[in-house]
């Protein structure tokens, strides 16, 4: 099993665009080795046979017809946002 | 420069023609005020529910058949993890192992030689929202959000920006014949990723880069050209090419680095939980594959060996599906196919045609049109007429026998009428009378004009043309 290193943890939040503190980082250096340690044991199971899942359920083809219903009130789903304009979400610059 | 071999995959990204958007019933449409097409799916709240556009997974299917890739009848959707926020959920809902369509290839012809490429996949998947940056900030608009979206991955078997242009070409028209995409390169609606490295002739690839977004094939060919001159001057300098994510800026017409890429492990692709697997029997595959019409390069050898159009006729024809479709059906009707073939190229085309806009409106049905052209054999009307005729059934449910009794167009092919008006017209033009007798031909050509004139172009030009020869010889 690879190990959790502190570049692995600075890696995955620079991805996420979280910035953690050394403290947070040493904590989830510790977290994500304890969560691969419970993974491993899977590895005590043999899953030679057993074919490889798509899905937990067995259902496949949930599908809908293609027909356009009415869009949303745009007024409550932007008044979910931190800061928004007129007709827009509003966030900040992400282009230099 | 011409040492290097050039290498370049293409990524495709083509809008789904459907009626709504891939997981919410929001419709799919172009335009409309930002965020005037969304609802919570689309717009990614937290605990919202996808489901599956049928037709979106059919469209996608039909694509795969048109360019003869092995259907999977077995596939799944995964989530393609990475934060921009022109994606809400942070996720784009994607195929990664296991896409629709795997294989097949397409053919076109560049600079007069026959050329395959083979295709990797195509997979379906959603589309990000649109930003607007402007000042200290950026305005998100997810009306494009969640529109059905396939992803079509060339092998890198592509050479030169010409080959790359008319492989886009082919899909382009392959795409709009099936119906499951206008593919308008303005609206966005395709747009390419170029994949591209050179190399020395025998020397393994070389360090590709990418470069995204191209939504024009002009902007395809001068991004093409610009990054083959880039690479070639960064090797001959003696440095190396970096693998990264490259935007072309149309206006200044050059490339620039946008990151360092992050590879296929950074995007942490894992199996989406909320959609289940779409699972196909080989009749459900036969079901939609017979839905596809007769592809442009088929009909294109149709035009020339059976109906004995010229090469370049049948390529005229062919360009536009709509175009194609009003051909064939007006020559169904028992037009004749080169007279029929000379009219769509002249009249309908030009008509048809909006400045500053890809593509014809075809504003006739086949059987307005046949009935035009009967019209004209049976000496009804004739040409010069038939473009008012034209005109006022455009795009009005008239028949073209009406619109011609509306306009009293009718032809007037009664000799004693229109011998009446040749002495006429003789009379009061004696000069150039005068000039036929003394061996002028082409006076003849000013008496049938001076009577087309007078009548509003009523009478049967051929006719008028003997009577106006007899007249001037016997007097």
């Amino acid at each position: 099993m690879e190990k959790i290193t502190t570049e692995t943890i600075r890696h995955t939040a620079m991805l996420s665009r979280i910035e953690l503190t050394e403290e947070e980082e040493r904590g989830m250096t510790e977290h994500f080795a304890a969560l691969l340690k419970q993974m491993e044991t899977l590895d005590s199971f043999d899953a030679a046979s057993v074919p490889a899942t798509a899905h937990i359920l067995s259902a496949v083809n949930v599908l809908r017809e293609d027909v356009a219903g009415e869009p949303f009130d745009r007024e409550k789903l932007l008044g979910c946002a931190p800061e928004r304009d007129e007709n827009s979400y509003i966030v900040p610059r992400v282009v230099e | 420069m011409s040492e290097y071999i050039v290498t370049i995959g293409l990524e495709v990204h083509c809008e789904l023609k459907t009626e709504s958007k891939l997981f919410c019933s929001c419709p799919n449409k172009f335009g409309g005020e930002p965020n005037s097409h969304t609802c919570p799916i689309c717009s990614g709240h937290p605990g919202t529910m996808p489901v599956i556009n049928k037709k979106a997974v059919e469209y996608a299917i039909k694509a795969g058949c048109a360019i003869g890739s092995r259907i999977n009848k077995f596939s799944k959707w995964d989530r393609k993890n990475y934060f921009y926020p022109d994606l809400p959920k942070a996720w784009q809902t994607s195929q990664y192992d296991l896409p629709l369509c795997v294989g097949g290839e397409i053919s076109f012809e560049v600079n007069g030689e026959e050329k395959t490429v083979h295709m990797n996949r195509i997979h379906l998947e959603e589309d990000a929202g649109k930003l607007v940056h402007s000042g200290g900030h950026t305005a998100v608009d997810y009306n494009r959000c969640g529109v059905p979206l396939i992803e079509c991955v060339t092998e890198p078997e592509i050479h030169s920006a010409d080959e790359a242009v008319a492989f886009l070409e082919e899909m382009i028209s392959i795409f709009r014949y099936s119906g499951i995409s206008d593919c308008k390169m303005q609206e966005g609606s395709i747009r390419a990723d170029v994949n591209l490295s050179i190399a020395k002739r025998g020397e393994p690839l070389g360090t590709r880069t990418e470069t995204k977004n191209l939504n024009s094939l002009r902007s395809v060919r001068r991004a093409i050209e610009a990054e083959i001159a880039r690479q070639t001057d960064v090797l001959e300098s003696g440095g190396r090419v970096v693998q990264e994510t490259r935007h072309f800026d149309d206006a200044s017409g050059t490339g620039y680095g946008m990151r360092s890429k992050e590879d296929a492990q950074d995007y942490r692709y894992f199996p989406e939980p909320d959609l289940m697997p779409v699972v196909m029997t080989d009749e459900d595959i036969e079901r939609i594959k017979a839905t596809l019409p007769e592809l442009k390069a088929a009909r294109r050898k149709r035009y020339t060996e059976t109906l004995g159009l010229s090469a370049y006729d049948a390529e005229q024809l062919t360009d536009e599906p709509s175009v194609a479709d009003l051909f064939d059906g007006t020559v169904a009707l028992g037009a004749n196919p080169k007279k029929a073939a000379n009219y769509v190229m002249s009249e309908i085309m030009r008509k048809g045609k909006t400045e500053g806009e890809d593509g014809i409106t075809v504003g006739v049905t086949a059987k307005q049109l046949a009935e035009i052209l009967a019209l004209v054999d049976k000496g009804e009307i004739n040409l010069v007429a038939s473009k008012d005729v034209l005109d006022k059934i455009w795009q009005s449910g008239m028949s073209a026998s009406e619109a011609v009794d509306a306009l009293g167009l009718r032809q007037n092919n009664d000799v004693g009428e229109i011998e009446k008006l040749v002495r006429d017209i003789i009379s009061a033009n004696p000069g150039p009378a005068q000039d036929f007798r003394n061996g002028n031909e082409k006076v003849l050509s000013f008496f049938v004009g001076q009577l087309m004139k007078a009548t509003r172009g009523k009478i049967n030009p051929k006719i008028a043309g003997e009577l106006v020869r007899k007249l001037l010889t016997c007097s």
